[in-house]
């Protein structure tokens, strides 16, 4: 299992009864703390498991090296920091066929932060889009 | 008639340049901004106290045919699966009958919030001015009703294919029965739709999407493979596609009213409100569907709770607008301990009025007993142990003449409904964030559980006036209610609802439930205004 | 073995879990019904899968006709105002669910169609483009029409799209809301492809204008679109009752108005002045008009002017809409008129004589399909006169 901070077992979640229990309880940890991380689930399909093995931990190893992805039977868990962005074109090639950023989007089952499309990328990022950063257009 | 300028440069064009030509999605979305107009009538029929601002954007750039062609890629993936391979491996007979309960409930009661957020989502769409956001909106709309109908097809494929369709087959009918439903429609449907537009859009995106449907519809399917349902995860990991495009929804409506005067004022009482509304019945209704309804574990409920909803949605969503004035939900400390003992209590109560219910339950064995002591340290002392007498009584088999009910009213141990959520509770037993409060008002008793809904009443009792279970049935016999509200399978006699799943065990039938002479009563007869 | 199970290990593959599954499965059904929503009573002879999915899914109590549920709701507006309630709408009926698509349409066929159109609406443009077609178009046409009234009549769908979403919220049955959700989506769809339309143009032909001012100031400020403007913004945000919402925007605006200026302007005009790309577009939203007439006629004919016990009740008051919507459609028609002022005259085709003609094409399917129905008396050659005092 992996010992990254993003991992699914990471921290708290690693500890049982008692232990659990003192650290969930504790006074510190009755608001809510703010995390620069992002979260996406994908639903395991041909393609999506392309995408996890041969864009985001192939070629794209380096994009993020604070990227964690777990399976969780029907899906894949991805937590990093930051963010993570899936170019479709160059999934596209990878697939050898035809494969929109639409396309990607069937099977992309949850995301915990902020998640657009611009052309053919996907992004998730930490950062507040429409906010802090305005979301843009496609250009002519 | 002369040839344009315009014509002879296309001509032109072509002549160097025959390429196919067509327009993306994106191409046509980047002027959708611009479709409206000013108009003097032009305002909403579903006020809010916040202004929506006219430039909110929409994050995933859809038109509705390529939301159609995305949609359509979805649905030839599912439905797919289920009628061809799951079909052929016989997949819905090869589900522990645990959990083939546990999505008799789980699947409608979903059904319920997907089909009011059809509602909901018609009603934000109304009160959003930018047409990006209401573009946002629609298609929120129409997935609402896809997800309406998914999980209608989880319910038909179970009752098709299954090993009990009774509950599968008749769910909308049956889910009025019980203890859960009125709960169930406060979180998951008039929550959404009775409102300020944009305390509904708080609820259902904010809170009820981005929080509780991670849980709910993602972390469930893990629960459901290991228990031999691959239909489920088939189906809500497909409905849950389309969920992120509804938590961007809910952040756009905090985005569109950032800047708002009124936000400053409001924003965290409507989120604590929801938040709070939300964890009241999705917290203990999940545990107890996870834990108490499925053989296989796959972890305390209370790590999903807080991977999801205290980390996960506490850290990224919440903690990341603290900039902006967002805070950190003040009920958290009672949801937290909600979400380590809440569930306990509730299937205590579950358990204890099982005939009201349209699926069957199962008792806690001596092997999960174990399990839920490691994760749950006390819970052997404060629950087990009653499960304990009530199996030596013979709960289970219907010559005992023993429902746990009767244990209730025999040890004094009276049960309550909480006017605002709707979910019962038993103050002398829960170990959760309830205890008891009484008012009295437009000369009726109401109960209460807890501070956050007590005030929500307290400042506006007339939005909460909703007759409890006990109320309406009080002085009726249990068999007779039942058969009224069709609680019984196609023999006629036979109910739906079981207090075992051993496919040895006696089903209980109507006569079983008669000869209790078990009749209704209602607390609040028997409590005064300030009792405790 | 245990019952905490490893991560990533299924029920359905692992063979000691599934051996620990099939022990406890029965051996036989526990019930023989499995049919569900058997309880539903059918629109034909058996039910359908349309109506398994959707029928009562609507939660309320039997307060509103035809619902399953008991008591109140549990959360209500402020103030008191019930989340669905009897008083949305004038109109009467035993049974709010008794409505079904009579195409049968619940979501996924419902996306399906449209996901073949927009594949087939890419291959088309593409040939289109690479065979050069666009060379035959009129530039007066073009330029003038399309850009501006054919761009103008976006908004007309827009506004009309909009007016769904109170509908959507408050309308009282399952089988309802989803068709007009389904309805008001086809709108924006429509208006949608005008733009798309558009930016095809602005793509092969330098110097078309792509953006919307132009077609948006024709809609807010020009003459040709005044009254309908005007007829669209009071079904959209002037009207409360969703039932006169969906009748005066589908039986009444949509069926004279909306027919007249896509069939009988674009869709015949267009091939007159060398145009085959609008036709491809404006047939896609005859086909939502008509399924849409199939779901509205059987809202308001089967389910509402035939009940039992409100149907003459409720054709009284869907006749008095007709009377107070009416005269301000034919007025939108009235103003329309003007575009013939715009374009060259061809005689047989856009001369007075011609456009009477495409009137009475339309104002006779109007009094066939949707006056006779609620027994509504219509001078159909007095209003057609009306539209023609339009005529420059």
């Amino acid at each position: 299992m992996s010992k990254s901070s993003n991992s699914y077992g990471a921290g708290i979640m690693g500890k049982t009864g008692k232990a659990f229990h003192d650290e969930y309880f504790a006074e510190e940890n009755q608001v809510v703390h703010e995390s620069n991380e992002v979260v996406l689930v994908l639903k395991k399909s041909d393609e999506i498991n392309v995408i996890v093995d041969e864009y985001l931990l192939g070629d794209h190893a380096d994009d993020n090296k604070t990227l964690v992805i777990e399976d969780r039977s029907g899906y894949w868990w991805l937590k990093a920091t930051g963010k993570i962005e899936v170019d479709c074109a160059e999934v596209a090639e990878l697939l050898g066929k035809n494969f929109s950023v639409y396309d990607f989007l069937v099977d992309v089952s949850s995301t915990i932060g902020r998640a657009y499309t611009l052309g053919d990328t996907f992004t998730i990022t930490s950062e507040l889009m429409g906010l802090d950063t305005k979301l843009k257009d496609l250009q002519s | 008639m002369a040839i344009s300028a315009a014509t002879k440069a296309a001509t032109d064009a072509l002549a160097v340049n025959h390429a196919p030509t067509s327009v993306n999605a994106q191409e046509v979305h980047r002027w959708l901004q611009s479709f409206t107009w000013d108009f003097e009538k032009n305002r909403t029929k579903y006020p809010t106290k916040y202004k929506m601002a006219n430039d909110t954007k929409e994050q995933f750039k859809l038109i509705a045919k390529e939301y159609a062609r995305m949609e359509s890629v979805k649905d030839e993936r599912q439905f797919g699966s289920l009628q061809d391979v799951l079909a052929r491996v016989d997949a819905a007979k090869r589900v522990h009958p645990k959990w083939n309960e546990t999505m008799k409930v789980v699947s409608n009661f979903l059904e319920v919030g997907e089909y009011n957020a059809i509602a909901a989502t018609g009603m934000l769409w109304d009160s959003a001015t930018a047409p990006e956001q209401k573009n946002g909106y629609l298609a929120q709309t129409l997935d609402e009703i896809r997800h309406t109908n998914q999980c209608g097809y989880v319910n038909y494929y179970f009752a098709k294919n299954g090993q009990d369709p009774a509950g599968h087959n008749d769910a909308r009918r049956t889910r009025t029965i019980g203890p859960l439903w009125k709960g169930m429609k406060r979180v998951f449907s008039d929550g959404f739709i009775s409102g300020d537009a944009v305390e509904c859009s708080i609820n259902l995106q904010l809170v009820g999407e981005a929080c509780f449907t991670n849980p709910l519809i993602v972390a469930v399917t893990e629960w459901a493979a290991a228990n031999g349902d691959e239909i489920t995860p088939t189906v809500f990991l497909s409905i849950e596609t389309d969920e992120l495009r509804h938590m961007a929804n809910g952040y756009q409506t905090v985005v569109s009213i950032a800047n708002d005067e009124a936000a400053s004022k409001y924003l965290n009482t409507d989120l604590n409100n929801a938040f709070w509304t939300q964890q009241k019945y999705f917290t203990p209704v999940l545990g107890m569907a996870f834990e108490y309804g499925s053989h296989f574990k796959v972890e305390p409920w209370v790590k999903t709770w807080n991977r999801w909803v205290y980390e996960d949605w506490g850290g990224i969503w919440i903690g990341r607008l603290g900039k902006y004035g967002v805070e950190s939900p003040a009920s958290l400390r009672d949801a937290k301990k909600d979400a380590y003992w809440a569930h306990h209590d509730l299937f205590l109560l579950a358990y204890a009025l099982w005939p009201t219910g349209f699926f069957r339950l199962t008792l806690p064995t001596a092997e999960e007993a174990e399990w839920f002591e490691a994760n749950y340290p006390g819970w052997q002392e404060n629950y087990g142990k009653i499960y304990d007498e009530w199996r030596a009584r013979g709960c289970e088999d219907p010559n005992s003449g023993f429902i746990p009910l009767m244990w209730f009213i025999e040890n004094n141990h009276p049960i309550y409904i909480d006017r605002v959520s709707q979910v019962p509770f038993c103050p002398s037993l829960c170990k959760g964030a309830s205890t008891l409060r009484v008012h009295e008002w437009n000369g009726k008793m109401h109960s209460f559980s807890d501070d956050w809904g007590e005030r929500m009443w307290l400042s506006e009792p007339e939005r909460y006036e909703c007759q409890n279970m006990f109320e309406q049935y009080e002085g009726r016999e249990l068999s007779e209610v039942i058969a009224e509200l069709h609680g019984v399978r196609s023999d006629g006699k036979t109910l739906i609802a079981q207090p075992h799943t051993s496919k040895d065990g006696k089903l209980w039938t109507l006569d079983d439930i008669k000869k209790l002479n078990c009749v209704f009563a209602d607390p609040l007869k028997s409590i005064k205004a300030g009792d405790r | 073995m245990g019952i905490q199970v490893e991560s990533g290990k299924r029920g359905l593959t692992d063979p000691d879990m599934a051996r620990v599954i099939a022990n406890a499965v029965p051996t036989q059904p526990l019930d023989s019904n499995n049919k569900m929503n058997y309880f539903v009573k059918p629109r034909g002879r058996r039910l359908s899968e349309y109506e398994i999915l959707c029928c009562y899914a609507q939660p309320t109590p039997d307060w509103i006709p035809g619902g399953l549920d008991w008591g109140d709701w549990t959360q209500k507006f402020h103030g008191g105002r019930p989340s669905w309630g009897n008083e949305t709408t004038e109109l009467h009926t035993t049974d709010w669910h008794k409505h079904r698509d009579p195409a049968n349409r619940w979501h996924a066929l419902y996306v399906k169609d449209k996901a073949e159109e927009w594949r087939y609406t890419d291959r088309f443009l593409k040939s289109y483009s690479a065979d050069g077609q666009v060379r035959s178009i009129d530039p007066v046409w073009r330029d003038e029409v399309l850009n501006d009234y054919l761009g103008a009549f976006c908004f007309s769908e827009y506004g009309l799209f909009n007016s769904h979403s109170s509908a959507s919220r408050d309308c009282l049955g399952d089988t309802l809301r989803m068709s007009i959700a389904m309805i008001g989506l086809d709108k924006v769809d429509n208006a949608q492809m005008i733009q798309l339309e558009r930016t095809f143009l602005a793509k092969l032909v330098p110097g078309f204008p792509e953006s919307t001012d132009e077609p948006k100031k024709e809609w807010t400020q020009g003459a040709i679109y005044k009254s309908a403007r005007e007829t669209v913004e009071d079904i959209w945000q002037a009207t409360y009752d969703w039932n006169e919402i969906l009748w005066s925007g589908h039986m009444v605006y949509d069926p004279l108005f909306g027919q007249f200026v896509r069939r009988e302007f674009f869709l015949r005009l267009s091939s007159y002045f060398g145009d085959n790309l609008t036709p491809f577009f404006i047939n896609q939203m005859q086909l939502y008009h008509s399924q849409t007439k199939g779901i509205t006629g059987d809202m308001f004919f089967h389910c509402l002017a035939d009940d039992v016990e409100f149907g003459d009740y409720n054709k009284r008051i869907l006749r008095a809409w007709n009377d107070k919507w009416l005269p301000r459609t034919v007025n939108a028609l009235k103003d329309f008129m003007g575009i013939f002022a715009k374009i060259p005259e061809i005689k047989g085709v856009t001369d007075k004589p011609a456009v009477e003609a495409a009137l009475e094409r339309v104002f006779n399917d109007w009094k066939r399909d949707y006056a006779d129905p609620i027994s509504y008396k219509v001078d159909t050659a007095a209003l057609i006169k009306t539209v023609l005092s339009g005529l420059k």
